[in-house]
């Protein structure tokens, strides 16, 4: 090749290379990192929101609280029309763009198909639930959403929702109880080739009819004490009849099923953004106060909390723990909180493999393992509550934390339970220790592999003798090996859609139940949850917890390290809702009473 | 010249079909069942053995092994890239969204490397064992130990702690918005650039001091030519081409291994993708962005061995 029969000569070339350099010097200068205008708002001074005493217009006062739905589905009184949710400021602002950094991208758009947060925290602000747990007050109350008031036969089995009326879809469809039906018969009894992952909490339901096309019956075959719970989930939300027809039922593939919600689909870009606007057309007049809501995807929970500290997103869902400790450091600027999410930090064993298909020596673990030196390791990387037992904390069923540091294999003194746990291991004929114990853990890098995991291996082999190695795999072999019971022990962060022992225990612990990994069953204790299931009173349920408790400390179908919280940080312009008081994970997720003081 | 560029075409195609066979088996071989990432462990233990089955079926998953590989390969060659089994959308999209961000990072960092790099590997040269030659040799050796990676976790927690400041998380290209653009591109590509800068000062130094005491630059110096275009028209036009032939690899490399930096500054880059799809068992995305990789590999060097004859007179291809 000749240099003369391209159009450019080296001369040029290299005059051009001098003149790239200098123009690439001076747009690296230009992009400094000054960047001043993405500097956090100017520190506002209250907090995110007053508890729900300083509620204005939420009826709460004629709605149930989630411990009197536990306690009994008493009937609820009406609310008035003009009683609609909105924050709890007087002065609240409408307008703006609320930035959320939030976890990565979901598989597919079907909730009722989905068990992730990737799914539930963007795409439940589009739609309503019958109930929902009031975001004033964190989620402690229910209240009225698309039914405005509801009553509950003595016998809890029959409940009859009254429907707004005048309600639309986002497509313009009228919303009507044929529109609930459809939504709760394929989440009890889904068509083929549609899986309903929290089924079991509507199974009981026998049928549901519908005296008017505003009114809906929910008849169950057994009393449920969760069941207004279940309704009021984040989880539970209202599709319409037509979307599901259109569909044959499948939702998997469509990012924009219209909902009745204060937020309409915009548009979903995979790995960057999901963007929801206001609906001009909602029910509720009150919310929502901003105008657009853009989720940025942001898989690492690092490039979460720094887009929060630098100011490129207002609110971060599930940050690290570094970034929630610098936040923390600048009160004026950020909001902190570790929120407590519905899921336990556990290992489980494997009860159909030697030797843990001995109680005693499941147990042996539960007694000698420190969970409060554990706890200690981890809080690096994550809070786990010490304190707490088989009930998730802030449950009314969950037992005083003082009074679970008093008992055996939860307290932190540990020279009575490391004694009764070496005669337990003698006992089941492995008083001399073991080796080649394999810890299947999910995932081949963080906090829980590198920190957790190697303390309680170690804890292990200090106390019992009980020699292991961990075994980190990918998520796709993960699981696999779970199926074929290729392991011990495994760690796993399991997780309910209610804060409800007869939701998770159902799944976690009842034979053959959906999350019972390790393949544990125990007829006693079966028996004991269909009794906690359908208890009504709240004293006597209370009772039946305790007993399936005590039974649980002395099976051990998994160690129980304790339930954990997630971190959440926000910019302190970001008003309108109780972070504070927030007591699971899929309580309060629909972002309509957020406004922004700026 | 023509027949020169067709036999190198040519002869890259068998190159090619070799690892997309590669590729195809290493995916197959792999454990891990992609229903069950996809639909979660939740959902796939409620599923029927039947509903498996046809999920599996819906991605081609049932076929014969040689029979799957065929179609890939025959869709590739008619344009179709697929769907990614990870919310069915069409790999050539994803490709066309985030490939740019990819390829603009990679070619900064490749104008980086040769801004920081060129100048400070002539300085070396011109003034060799000089205080600035050895400070040049100093800094460019801890360049060339520090991973990328790291100076940009580096980059970005010194910007949040001490700045308030991090690099723009949503994607904004060039032609949408040129300041945010570079906002979120010139930390990675500094990352990057840092490092490839390194490799090309000591490349250039080295090639300079080869070229430096030839007889035509000391003819040039006789004739009174003025230094800087003795340097620059007569040393450096001579000793680039082992720059030239180092920043093509160091290019190629920077597309498909850019990772890391990416994952550092949370830029949703191909890499980026090409690791998750990696641990969600996304075959069709695996494949296609390897694919893609080794063809990228192969026009770079290709163009690489085209500049050599545009740069020196001497080479000629026929």
């Amino acid at each position: 090749m000749h240099s003369g029969s391209l159009t450019i000569s080296r001369r040029r070339f290299l005059h051009g290379f001098g003149l790239s350099v200098g123009a690439a010097l001076l747009a690296a200068c230009s992009s400094a990192p000054a960047a001043p205008s993405s500097a956090p708002a100017s520190a506002p001074t209250t907090a995110p929101a007053a508890p729900a005493a300083a509620a204005t217009t939420a009826p709460a006062a004629a709605a149930p609280t989630a411990a009197a739905a536990v306690k009994a589905p008493a009937p609820a009184g009406a609310t008035a029309p003009a009683n609609l949710l909105a924050a709890a400021e007087p002065n609240a602002k409408k307008g703006g763009v609320f930035t959320i950094a939030g976890p990565g991208d979901p598989a597919h758009f079907d909730l009722d198909q989905s068990p992730s947060l990737v799914n539930l925290w963007p795409q439940s602000p589009m739609y309503d639930n019958l109930i929902r747990f009031n975001p004033l007050d964190g989620g402690q109350t229910i209240i009225p959403d698309l039914a405005e008031k509801w009553e509950v036969s003595p016998d809890g089995l029959t409940y009859t929702f009254h429907l707004r009326q005048g309600v639309k879809f986002h497509d313009g469809t009228p919303f009507t109880a044929d529109d609930v039906i459809a939504t709760f018969e394929r989440r009890r009894n889904p068509p083929s080739g549609v899986v309903s992952i929290r089924q079991e909490l509507f199974k009981p339901i026998d049928h549901m009819d519908a005296p008017d096309p505003n009114t809906v019956r929910f008849v169950l075959s057994a009393p449920r004490g969760y069941f207004l719970e279940a309704l009021a989930t984040g989880w539970s939300v209202i599709f319409s009849k037509k979307s599901l027809d259109d569909n044959k039922g499948d939702l998997r593939r469509v990012p924009n099923a219209p909902g009745t919600g204060a937020y309409r689909y915009s548009s979903y870009r995979a790995g960057e953004k999901w963007v929801l606007e206001r609906n001009p057309d909602y029910w509720n007049p009150n919310v929502p106060y901003v105008d657009r809501m853009e989720r940025l995807i942001v898989p690492d929970g690092k490039d979460q909390g720094t887009a929060v500290l630098a100011g490129r997103a207002d609110f971060a869902d599930n940050p690290t723990i570094d970034t929630h400790q610098e936040a923390d450091k600048r009160p004026d600027q950020f909001g902190t909180v570790l929120h407590r999410a519905t899921w336990a930090w556990t290992v489980t064993f494997n009860a159909q493999k030697a030797p843990f298909n001995d109680p005693r020596v499941r147990r042996a673990v539960h007694l000698a393992i420190n969970r409060q030196q554990l706890a200690d390791t981890y809080q690096l990387a994550g809070a786990i509550d010490m304190g707490t037992r088989w009930v998730q904390p802030g449950s009314p069923l969950a037992m005083k934390s003082d009074e679970v540091l008093k008992l055996p294999g939860w307290r932190a003194d540990k020279d009575a339970d490391l004694a009764e746990a070496k005669k337990l291991l003698a006992a089941a004929g492995v008083g001399n220790g073991l080796k080649n114990l394999v810890i299947l853990n999910r995932g081949t890098s963080g906090a829980g592999l590198e920190v957790w995991a190697p303390a309680f291996q170690d804890m292990l082999k200090q106390t019992l003798g009980l020699e292991s190695t961990i075994n980190p795999v990918e998520t796709s072999v993960y699981w696999d090996a779970v199926r074929a019971g290729d392991f011990h022990m495994t760690i796993l962060q399991p997780a309910g859609a209610i804060n409800d022992p007869s939701d998770y225990w159902g799944q976690w612990f009842k034979t053959n139940g959906p999350q019972n990994y390790g393949n544990w069953s125990n007829p006693q204790f079966d028996d004991l949850l269909g009794k906690v299931d359908s208890e009504l009173d709240v004293d006597k349920r209370r009772a039946l917890v305790r007993q399936a408790e005590d039974l649980l400390d002395q099976e051990c179908p998994m160690f129980m390290h304790g339930w954990m919280s997630i971190p959440r940080i926000w910019n302190k312009a970001v008003k309108g809702v109780d972070e504070q008081h927030i007591q699971g994970t899929y309580i309060v997720v629909r972002y309509d009473t957020i406004w922004l003081d700026r | 010249m023509g027949g020169y560029v067709t036999r190198r075409v040519l002869v890259s195609i068998p190159t090619l079909l070799g690892i997309s066979v590669l590729i195809f088996l290493v995916m197959r071989v792999l454990p891990g069942d992609p229903v069950s990432v996809v639909f979660g462990q939740e959902s796939f233990v409620r599923m029927s053995q039947a509903d498996q089955a046809r999920f599996r079926s819906e991605l081609g998953l049932d076929k014969p092994l040689y029979l799957q590989y065929l179609d890939w390969v025959v869709a590739v060659v008619h344009g179709d890239l697929g769907r990614s089994f990870w919310q069915n959308e069409t790999i050539r999209d994803v490709m066309l969204r985030r490939g740019p961000l990819t390829a603009q990072i990679a070619i900064m960092a490749i104008v980086l490397s040769w801004v920081i790099g060129v100048p400070v590997g002539v300085l070396g040269a011109v003034r060799r064992e000089s205080w600035q030659d050895n400070l040049a040799r100093v800094v460019s050796t801890v360049f060339l130990a520090i991973p990328s990676f790291w100076l940009g976790s580096i980059i970005v927690v010194t910007g949040v702690i001490y700045f308030s400041w991090r690099p723009p998380i949503e994607t904004t290209y060039l032609w949408t918005d040129p300041l945010k653009n570079l906002e979120m591109t010139i930390g990675p590509a500094v990352a990057l650039g840092a490092g490839a800068g390194a490799y090309v000062a000591r490349m250039t130094r080295s090639s300079v001091l080869e070229v430096l005491h030839a007889d035509y630059v000391r003819t040039a110096r006789a004739k009174g030519v003025w230094e800087g275009a003795v340097i620059w028209r007569h040393v450096f036009a001579n000793a680039v081409l082992p720059v030239v032939t180092l920043s093509g690899l160091i290019l190629a490399g920077l597309l498909g291994g850019s990772v890391a930096v990416e994952a550092a500054f949370g830029v949703p880059g191909l890499g980026k993708y090409l690791v998750e799809s990696l641990a969600k068992r996304d075959y069709m995305v695996v494949q296609n962005l390897v694919l893609l990789y080794a063809a990228v590999f192969t026009l770079v060097n290709l163009a690489t061995d085209l500049a050599y004859a545009w740069l020196d007179p001497r080479i000629r291809y026929e």
